[in-house]
């Protein structure tokens, strides 16, 4: 298979962690944030005008600043802002009663899933999915962020998020949303349960060692969101298996 | 001689009133002082001062909002949650009692007691039943919410220019040793009704007055520059604990509130009324209400709020955020 993965910063796990015997060509376009919101459509590809970001799909995909859907054999689309942090937009501005740390306006909990549930329609997934779609009818396979690391909880400013009811919620709506994609061609590869110390949770051993996507730089100790390459390789494994199985079936 | 003669076409029901259309009432409402865009206003009241925020709001008037919802979430379900609806999330606060027992509130003179209740095991604030429709985990939650929340009023009172209050009730319940006046009758959402603890009462227009006095002064001690424009809401009383016919109740209520309000008027300079309720409840305007008789019908609010447009200028009365009027009221008849 000719296989295209296009995502944000946690594209640096997969790359870094891709098994080197499998038999697929690949090619990584990758730019950290939200930087592929920026991505448009020129002719039969896809490019972004922003100088940056064209700068790091050209850094990652060894000099390509262009992707062409109709190329590949599956696209997979890696990150891009689905992890249940993304559920918890919130969190910045209020809080609710259990956490007593902050002086941020408190919410009911009630209050927070109905925030929760808001979120569900943005993002910029949609909008990749679409671009994608106008050019090609190429299986998606969406693998998305990974949960953070289980010291999280152990975090002073947020970790309440993810001791409670509130992290294990986010991570079920946060499944729910990514279920909705299902269809079209498109499918999900969810993070492998043996990466899991909880259904809202990574490991920690995962987490050690993390990789920055723009520099050749590990992460800090206390970055809680980003994996490392022994993650990326069975997050990749298990995504190339789901790809090869469902690949027959999505041929034209 | 006869005293009626050379008044004015406005003091005749003939030239005033008869024949005349909505736009044309001339006089009926003749402000005060002007309302302006950049005026710092604070709103409450019962059910109708929804329709005045509202139409404020979409009309480019700068109604504060003290509590804001959180980003993201539709105007709908912010107002579920108690959010947007005035200019912080007290809710409908239906008697000039209450108004002052939330400002003396602000301003740590006043503490309410019984003011968490419980149903099925979650718990609501008293004093705001509806603001949390799914209640909260324990009595600390509804206290902290509370604390939070009186901040935020006492904030939004030092900073209002215009307060504009919707006399809805006479009628409340309140706690008979402490005097705390609740919105709704304990027991109807959540609590529980105790007769040797609660007690009904029916304010007369006196006290009424004195009560609006009573907020008005505390407001003033802080923030000397505040108007205050007030109405009387047209809606009629959904059910009455007195011993009369709802609709008696309902006309001695709304009498007793715009006697009162005209004593405010005539006594102090700062205060304006907004005469929605003659304009909606007379003989002249039939079509104000919808087939329930109670609620105001849409072409009613717009009459009522071109009105106040006309004085204080206003591009579009009918201009209104979508969602729906939330009238605790109602929920006496739900519950009951």
């Amino acid at each position: 298979l000719k296989i295209a993965l296009i995502g944000n910063s946690h594209l640096a796990a997969i790359k870094t962690g891709w098994p080197a015997e499998t038999p697929h060509e690949v090619t990584f376009f990758g730019s950290p944030g939200g930087s592929m919101r920026s991505l448009k459509s020129d002719g039969d590809a896809i490019f972004s005008p922003d100088e940056r970001t064209a700068h790091f799909m050209a850094l990652s995909s060894n000099g390509k600043t262009r992707i062409v859907p109709s190329e590949y054999d599956y696209v997979f689309l890696v990150g891009n802002g689905t992890g249940p942090q993304r559920f918890m937009g919130i969190r910045r501005s209020h809080r609710t009663f259990e956490n007593n740390l902050s002086s941020l306006p408190l919410v009911s909990q009630a209050l927070w899933r109905e925030a929760l549930k808001a979120r569900m329609s943005k993002g910029y997934l949609h909008g990749m999915i679409k671009l994608i779609r106008d050019h090609s009818d190429v299986p998606i396979l969406i693998i998305p962020d990974p949960m953070p690391s289980e010291q999280i909880v152990n975090c002073l400013d947020e970790g309440y998020l993810w001791r409670g009811e509130i992290g294990v919620t986010s991570a079920k709506q946060a499944r729910e949303w990514l279920e909705s994609f299902r269809g079209q061609r498109i499918d999900v590869s969810f993070q492998p349960s043996e990466t899991l110390a909880a259904p809202h949770l990574t490991k920690s051993i995962f987490s050690e060692g993390s990789m920055r996507f723009e520099i050749d730089q590990a992460h800090s100790e206390n970055e809680y969101f980003h994996m490392n390459a022994a993650f990326g390789e069975i997050v990749a494994k298990a995504a190339i298996a789901l790809a090869e199985l469902r690949a027959p079936a999505f041929a034209p | 001689m006869n005293p009626y003669k050379g008044l004015p076409e406005h003091n005749w029901w003939r030239h005033a009133v008869e024949g005349r259309s909505r736009n044309d009432l001339i006089g009926l409402y003749r402000k005060r002082f002007p309302v302006l865009r950049d005026d710092k206003i604070a709103t409450a009241g019962s059910c109708f001062a929804q329709h005045i925020t509202k139409r404020l709001r979409a009309n480019g008037f700068n109604v504060l909002d003290v509590e804001p919802p959180p980003p993201g979430i539709s105007e709908q379900i912010a107002q579920k949650f108690g959010y947007r609806i005035y200019s912080a999330r007290y809710g409908n606060i239906y008697t000039a009692r209450h108004l002052a027992q939330l400002a003396r509130e602000a301003f740590k003179k006043f503490t309410p007691v019984d003011a968490v209740w419980e149903r099925d095991g979650v718990y609501f604030d008293a004093m705001r039943p509806t603001a949390e429709p799914e209640g909260l985990s324990c009595p600390g939650e509804v206290l902290a919410m509370r604390a939070e929340h009186i901040r935020r009023v006492a904030a939004m009172l030092r900073k209002a220019s215009l307060v504009v209050f919707t006399f809805g009730l006479t009628e409340a319940w309140r706690h008979k040793q402490s005097g705390t006046v609740y919105p709704m009758a304990p027991g109807v959402t959540a609590g529980e009704y105790d007769s040797a603890k609660h007690e009904f009462v029916n304010f007369t227009a006196q006290q009424v007055y004195d009560d609006f006095c009573d907020f008005r002064s505390i407001v003033k001690r802080r923030n000397p520059q505040c108007k205050f424009l007030v109405s009387v809401s047209p809606v009629p009383l959904i059910a009455t604990a007195s011993d009369q016919h709802i609709l008696a109740a309902t006309m001695q209520s709304k009498a007793t509130l715009r006697t009162a309000a005209r004593m405010l008027y005539e006594t102090f300079t700062d205060i304006d009324y907004f005469p929605s309720y003659e304009l909606i409840s007379s003989p002249y305007f039939p079509s104000a209400f919808e087939s329930d008789m109670r609620s105001v019908s849409d072409e009613g609010v717009n009459s009522a709020m071109a009105m106040f447009f006309s004085e204080h200028g206003g591009k579009d009365a009918s201009k209104k955020a979508a969602a729906a009027t939330v009238c605790d009221e109602k929920l006496i008849e739900a519950f009951t």
